[in-house]
């Protein structure tokens, strides 16, 4: 695991958790933490090259914007997997997809634009893949939901 | 624009410009606002209006969590009785190794109806915090879900929907 100095983790909490909504926001960072604009974007920069910021942008509230999603998982012999797993990868709705330990192996996350939508396009997916079992598991309530991490 | 609520007014337009992310430079809502037709302070009102209405959950940077230490996770899969789901929600509500938990549909094949995303440093790191959970709430009905391959992470991506 990588370390981070002190200045870094106060800025990547404050990346987060304090983003400024201005034209300058860096500098308005770096007024925060006492140092130049400068100093801010080159590790803003370096974080993103390192992989540690993957984007800095608006977290959607995807149903509130008008789209439906579910959570999906297919059971599929173990010598199908990645074929399936490629299968369901092509599709532009899927933001996640894993091989799990369990009954069902397959589980992914499916966004479409309606409901019609969503029910044709997992049809299609079942229809390329035959898996001997599926569920289909849409949120009924959100519990938690925390996208940032404290350092 | 600004006063309504609604998907079509909230505008599909500026929603997938947004979605695309900020630059890192000095004015990273230059380009976007000009895309747009805007200027910058324009742009950053109709952010802060998205985010009141509840468009946009928040602004700012996305981590990778196994970037900054958390390099394992578990998805739990629990049979959580309705009635006491609240208890449930109040026991993950402040454990910081818990990022999402969602109330699903179940189904008699497949009973748990609740789901929550573990991270940790290790493993038993978060199979402890499972058994933390299983010790508050008093139910052990769960199954781990461990991942054993990633094939896809990525933000949705709007423009293909």
């Amino acid at each position: 695991m990588r370390t981070f100095d002190a200045l870094d983790s106060q800025l990547i909490n404050l990346l987060q958790y304090e983003f400024p909504l201005a034209k300058e926001p860096y500098r308005e960072l770096a007024m925060r933490l006492d140092t130049a604009e400068d100093e801010i974007l080159a590790r803003v920069r370096r974080l993103k090259a390192d992989g540690v910021i993957r984007e800095i942008g608006p977290i959607l509230n995807s149903k509130r914007i008008g789209l439906v999603s579910t959570l999906v998982a297919l059971r599929v012999p173990e010598h199908a997997v990645v074929n399936a797993a490629q299968i369901v990868n092509s599709y532009a709705g899927v933001t996640h997809n894993y091989e799990r330990e369990g009954e069902y192996n397959i589980w992914f996350t499916l966004t479409a634009a309606s409901e019609e939508g969503l029910a044709s396009t997992l049809e299609e997916i079942k229809g390329r893949i035959h898996p001997s079992g599926s569920l289909v598991v849409p949120v009924k309530r959100v519990l938690k939901l925390k996208t940032n991490f404290k350092l | 624009m600004h006063e309504k609520s609604n998907y079509e007014t909230a505008d599909n337009r500026i929603i997938r410009c947004l979605h695309r992310g900020l630059a890192i430079e000095s004015r990273p809502f230059l380009a976007p606002a000009q895309e747009l037709g805007t200027i910058e302070d324009e742009l950053l009102e109709v952010i802060r209006l998205l985010i009141a209405n509840g468009f946009i959950r928040r602004y700012g940077a996305v981590v990778r969590h196994e970037q900054v230490g958390y390099s394992s996770n578990v998805l739990v899969a629990w049979k959580i009785p309705e009635e006491r789901i609240d208890e449930f929600e109040a026991v993950i509500r402040d454990l910081t190794e818990v990022s999402h938990g969602y109330e699903r549909v179940s189904y008699p094949e497949w009973p748990y109806n609740v789901y929550t995303m573990i991270h940790g440093h290790s493993k038993d790191e978060c199979l402890g915090v499972v058994e933390r959970i299983s010790g508050a709430i008093k139910i052990a009905e769960y199954t781990l879900l461990f991942t054993k391959r990633e094939f896809k992470k990525r933000k949705l991506d709007l423009e293909g929907l």
